[in-house]
């Protein structure tokens, strides 16, 4: 029982490992559908466990504890494994259909190895209690990431890849400062261990602790595009195929915010964070990203780079959620981190299944697209509808609870800002959504979608999901409440 | 204590800072690709190099322990061993960015960013 998430782990090194000898690559795509969804049985498994019998501990070699590696399997990583993996096994489903027409053949076996490479990287971090090696997997992963967005062989995917890896490497780079500056004053990687020395080595050496908490914020801030560090995610996100774009912007960001969670809460604590006034750095720039993100999106003509733009405005919500640095706050943000995931996921599959279909990704291009693909203008409507914050979808209630924990701590400021971006949110959202039903010239008659039957299921799943977190929260907010206080509030 | 025996005292962490800049100015400032994945090598090697001394005490040996000296004659074997780790990656990093560099300069004749971006037309049409 103990060790499932190192079978987890080893499952997806194995596919990863075997990719190159399955023939025909069609078997790769399956085989790593398979594992993801044992995965994401095993984390609920796991999740059921830890719920009757507490958080597991896993010294790796059986090292004593500080000198090796250590997992930490409690509430908080599986719920993030779960639902990673869950949200991962649907993009792949539509992987099944997607990958046939926009990504080369010769590529296809690269795809499924990258992919569990990928997973293996992000469940790795979430299950590590150890700094060096989430350096390592932090690695791991940002050379996944880049590897699938040249997967497609193209002049602007090497470019696109070139400046995200040399961007990505120097925030690994920064963070590893980090670490190493830590390392200096605690004597020891052990995230635990760290924490319980802290508070000593921050009265001994606050300049240490200070750079440290420097070079990792950073270093993460870079990774998971906080306002001004946010230059490479618009070419990362609108070069790759559609498929890796949606797992980028749900999946990846979101493993780095939970790094930087386990950063600022497991190895620094929020006690320091506030002595340096950290949180207000936090906040400075969350409104800023918040606007101007917003800003930015409204002046794009293609799609996917609006969606691009308009993460940059949502990592800006997180971040306000985390600034706050109470129990409020954070179970809004892992909230609103999942409720993100779902939306900005399901939209940019939507990109993918209108390329498929041949529809341009330019926001002209999708006027009176409802009468062409009705289906997938659906899952634009309600995807949309959850970016802005309608009631009766997932995003109305994440920002409910962002609001909600803001006013306990009496910010009534940014629940005015949250408004505000809110409305920029429509102005860019509804005119697509107005324009996809509004067909300008004649009258056409209704047609019907031309996708394969995996790429709706998928779409379909994220549909209901969004909509059914949308009307009971409550089906996940007790998980929620138990990972922040396996966070430790 | 003056600042020079500060100084000393702490060359290898201030001269590990030094050459992270260093780096760092080449990654931002130059807009040839190939001399910015030379600068992100500087900047791991200044890490590296950080980290390293942080384990390094005078007159360590190496930890090869034979019964004849008390713990405190070693240097930290801990740091060095996790910088093998890092070596590999920056490695396995280079090569992957030059052969991206390779496909650039292949695709575009030219590694300056700038005329690259230039080059680029806005196309609007994604996969």
């Amino acid at each position: 029982m103990t060790s499932l998430a190192i079978i987890q782990l080893v499952l997806f090194l194995l596919v990863a490992l075997f990719s190159p000898f399955l023939t025909p690559p069609k078997r790769n795509q399956w085989l790593l559908l398979l594992v993801l969804i044992v995965n994401t049985g095993i984390s609920a498994v796991l999740l059921l466990h830890i719920e009757s019998s507490g958080p597991i501990t896993l010294l790796l070699g059986g090292h004593q504890r500080g000198l090796g590696i250590e997992l930490l399997i409690d509430a908080f990583s599986v719920l993030f494994t779960l639902f990673l993996g869950a949200l991962g096994s649907v993009v792949q489903i539509y992987a099944l259909g997607f990958m046939k027409t926009h990504i080369p053949k010769t590529q296809h076996t690269a795809y499924s190895g990258l992919m569990a490479i990928l997973f293996f990287a992000i469940f790795g971090l979430l299950y590590t209690n150890d700094l060096f090696n989430t350096y390592v997997l932090i690695e791991i992963l940002s050379i996944a990431t880049v590897a699938l967005i040249s997967i497609v062989r193209k002049k602007r995917n090497f470019m696109a890849a070139l400046r995200y890896l040399l961007i990505s490497e120097l925030a690994s780079l920064s963070v590893l400062f980090g670490i190493a500056l830590i390392y200096m004053v605690t004597g020891t990687l052990n995230m635990t261990l760290i924490y319980e020395a802290m508070p000593r080595a921050f009265a001994n050496y606050p300049i240490n602790v200070t750079l440290a908490l420097g070079f990792m914020g950073m270093g993460l801030a870079i990774k998971t595009a906080i306002f001004p560090f946010h230059e490479w995610l618009p070419d990362a996100y609108t070069s790759a195929p559609s498929s890796s774009s949606a797992i980028l912007s749900a999946l990846v960001s979101k493993a780095y915010m939970v790094v930087l969670i386990k950063i600022l809460f497991r190895v620094f604590g929020s006690a320091i964070i506030e002595q340096l006034g950290a949180q207000w750095v936090m906040i400075t720039l969350a409104a800023v990203a918040m606007i101007v993100g917003s800003l930015f999106a409204l002046g794009q003509t293609s799609f996917k780079r609006m969606l691009a733009y308009s993460s940059v405005a949502q990592v800006g919500y997180l971040l306000l959620a985390l600034s706050l640095l109470s129990r409020a706050g954070l179970e809004a943000m892992l909230f609103y981190m999942i409720s993100h995931a779902l939306i900005k996921g399901t939209l940019f599959l939507v990109a993918g299944s209108f390329s498929t279909q041949h529809i341009k990704d330019s926001l002209k291009a999708l006027s009176g697209v409802a009468y062409v693909a009705p289906f997938t203008a659906l899952v634009l409507g309600v995807g949309a509808f959850g970016m802005v914050g309608i009631p009766g979808t997932s995003g109305f209630i994440a920002k409910f609870h962002l609001a909600m924990a803001l006013g306990d701590a009496s910010r009534w400021g940014f629940v005015a800002l949250i408004m505000l971006s809110s409305i920029l949110n429509a102005i860019y959202f509804f005119p697509v959504i107005i324009n996809s039903i509004v067909k300008q010239t004649g009258t056409v008659p209704l047609k019907r979608d031309h996708l394969p039957i995996s790429m709706v299921l998928s779409m379909s799943v994220l549909l209901i999901a969004i909509v059914t977190l949308g009307f009971s929260p409550s089906l996940v907010l007790p998980y929620i409440e138990a990972a922040v206080t396996a966070i430790g509030f | 204590m003056s600042i020079l025996d500060i100084f000393v005292a702490n060359i290898h962490f201030i001269g590990a800072m030094i050459i992270f800049v260093i780096g760092l100015y080449m990654v931002i400032a130059h807009p040839n690709l190939f001399k910015r994945i030379i600068g992100i090598n500087v900047m791991s090697s200044a890490v590296f190099y950080f980290f390293v001394a942080i384990g390094a005490i005078a007159d360590g040996r190496v930890p090869i322990v034979d019964g004849t000296l008390t713990p405190a004659d070693y240097i930290n074997p801990v740091p060095s061993a996790l910088i093998l780790t890092g070596i590999v990656i920056s490695v396995s990093f280079t090569v992957y960015a030059l052969s991206l560099a390779i496909k650039i300069h292949q695709s575009y004749g030219t590694l300056d960013q700038e005329k690259i971006v230039e080059m680029s037309t806005r196309d609007d049409s994604y996969d």
